[in-house]
Parts: C-alpha cells; structure tokens; sequence
C-alpha cells in the first residue's frame, strides 16, 4: 500500500466476504479525517445496519477519527473495528471501548457481523 | 509538501527571540536541544508538526507507549488551536517542547478558544477531554493574548509500566478556559 510520511490518510470501500468493509490505512487527524467519514457514508449507505471498519493499516488515529466512528453509530446499529495498537489506545483514552466491537482482524470481523446476522 | 518559513528544527541557526535554548542535562533526560516549531494554523500542517514532534520525542527517555500518549495529546492541543483558536485561518501556532529535568511542550495560540455550540460539543468536545486522560497534568491557560496548553512529564513518573494510567502522577487539575 505504500505510505510514506506525507502520504496522510487513503480511505476507500471494499467487498470481503461478500460484506462492505471501509480499509483506511496511514494517519487520520482533523485534516484526513473527512476521507475517512466519506467512505463511512459509502459503506453506510450500501450496507445499513452493521458497519465494519478496517483500521489495521492506521498509524495515527486521533478524536477525529473517533468523532467519525461515532456518527456511524448514529447511523449504523452496530460498528465493527479492526484496532491496531494507536486506534486502540484512543478508543480506550476516550471511554468509548464498550461501545465499538473490536478485532485484531478483519476476517474476525466479517465472520462476527455474518453470526450477528444470521444469530 | 510546502515548508512554511515559521517552521523549522532547532538545528536551524535562525531562532525566535526569547525561544530555544540547550536544555540541561538531568533528572534522567539525555541533552537534548529544544524542539521550536511555528506553524500556519491549518489543519493540513499538523502532520508535519507530528513528524518533528515524533522524532523529538524519540531522543528523551519515554518509552515508545508514552512517547505516543504524548504526541496523541499534543496532536489534539495542537489541532484544537487550529479548529478552535484560529479557525483555520492560518495565523502562527507556536509548539515549544523542552526535556531538562522533566520533559514540558507547550502549545500556544493568539486565538480564544470559543465554547462549542451544544451540537458541536458531541463531536468535537473530545480533544480536552482526551488531552486529560492521556496527560492528567495538561494545563490550559487561556487569556487575552491567547490559549497555551501545556504538558509536563517528570522523570519519576516514566518507570510506570503502561497499563497503570491511574498512577499517573496528577500534578495539577487542567485550567479549563
């Protein structure tokens, strides 16, 4: 995927397992964070219901990224995150670890949102 | 990637006044000169400002865990001065990080930080609170000349390991504006 330092942040709408998933990857700040919630809405609107959100490539991740999870809740019933260590810690520093489904993969993910579909 | 004349490492010979000096050597901290940058207050510069910051940091005594609450807390400071000081309009934002006995960065605007409207306080009322729990001694003083935040990590406080943030030593309760 090639980041580099100044690359900032891509944000794009994927199909894994037959399920839409956002993969962002490099640095989300107040600058980058609006790709980010423009390939939310994408996915929102093709998928309502539960949104599955990619971040294992992240390696910044600052309130505005979690401002831009936190209107998905709004919007979607269920928001699930793939949390590399630097998303983690911000989910964790802002109390919101119980209100987002976090994963170390994005298989781990599309396989809980597939079981909460069908369960 | 456009460099600014305001910023620049304090290698460079050209110093604000009253700005960077050597830091002394103490307290743990190797010597490590002053990190000055100046920056437009545009949202745009802030990965920039991370990437000094980033590397400054890698040359004091925090752990890698630390290091990055620190740059998280400085990244929100540093971003609420562009979104809330100034909003966006480009005026100087100006970054000061010291390591001599303890490790101080402070974050300074000429703006006034406004009080959010009641339907911005939901998404954008996160980056104080955040700056509070990463850095429970973050300090916001916020006057006529505008609002500085700053953070101080003492030496004694790095042995922590990182899950205990409860122990984090509360040196003082944050200034709200």
């Amino acid at each position: 995927m090639g980041y580099e330092g100044h690359s900032g942040c891509t944000a794009e709408v994927i199909s894994v397992g037959g399920r839409w998933v956002v993969v962002a990857a490099g640095e989300v700040d107040s600058h980058t964070a609006p790709r980010l919630d423009t390939a939310v809405q994408q996915a929102v609107t093709r998928q309502p219901g539960q949104l599955i959100v990619d971040l294992s490539a992240v390696e910044f991740f600052d309130s505005s990224g979690m401002n831009v999870l936190v209107r998905a809740l709004r919007q979607a019933g269920r928001v699930l995150v793939v949390a590399p260590r630097p998303v983690r810690r911000v989910v964790e520093v802002t109390g919101l670890s119980t209100v987002f489904a976090l994963f170390d993969d994005v298989d781990a993910a599309v396989a809980s949102a597939v079981a909460h579909t069908n369960g | 990637m456009r460099h600014p004349e305001g910023m620049r490492h304090p290698d460079s010979p050209r110093r604000p006044e009253g700005a960077a000096h050597k830091a002394a050597t103490g307290g743990g901290q190797r010597s490590l000169e002053d990190l000055h940058i100046e920056f437009r207050a545009r949202s745009e510069e802030l990965q920039r400002v991370r990437a000094l910051l980033r590397a400054w940091l890698a040359g004091t005594s925090l752990g890698p865990d630390r290091a990055y609450d620190l740059l998280l807390a400085v990244n929100e400071a540093c971003s609420n001065s562009v979104e809330h000081g100034h909003r966006g309009d480009g005026r100087t934002v100006v970054l000061h990080a010291s390591a001599a006995h303890s490790i101080r960065i402070a974050v300074s605007d000429s703006g006034t930080w406004r009080a959010p409207r009641a339907d911005e306080e939901i998404d954008r009322g996160r980056g104080l609170p955040m700056m509070n729990a990463l850095m429970p001694g973050t300090r916001v003083v916020s006057g006529a000349d505008g609002t500085t935040v700053e953070f101080v990590v003492s030496p004694a406080a790095e042995s922590r390991s990182d899950s205990d943030t409860g122990q984090w030593p509360r040196r003082s309760s944050a200034d709200q504006p």
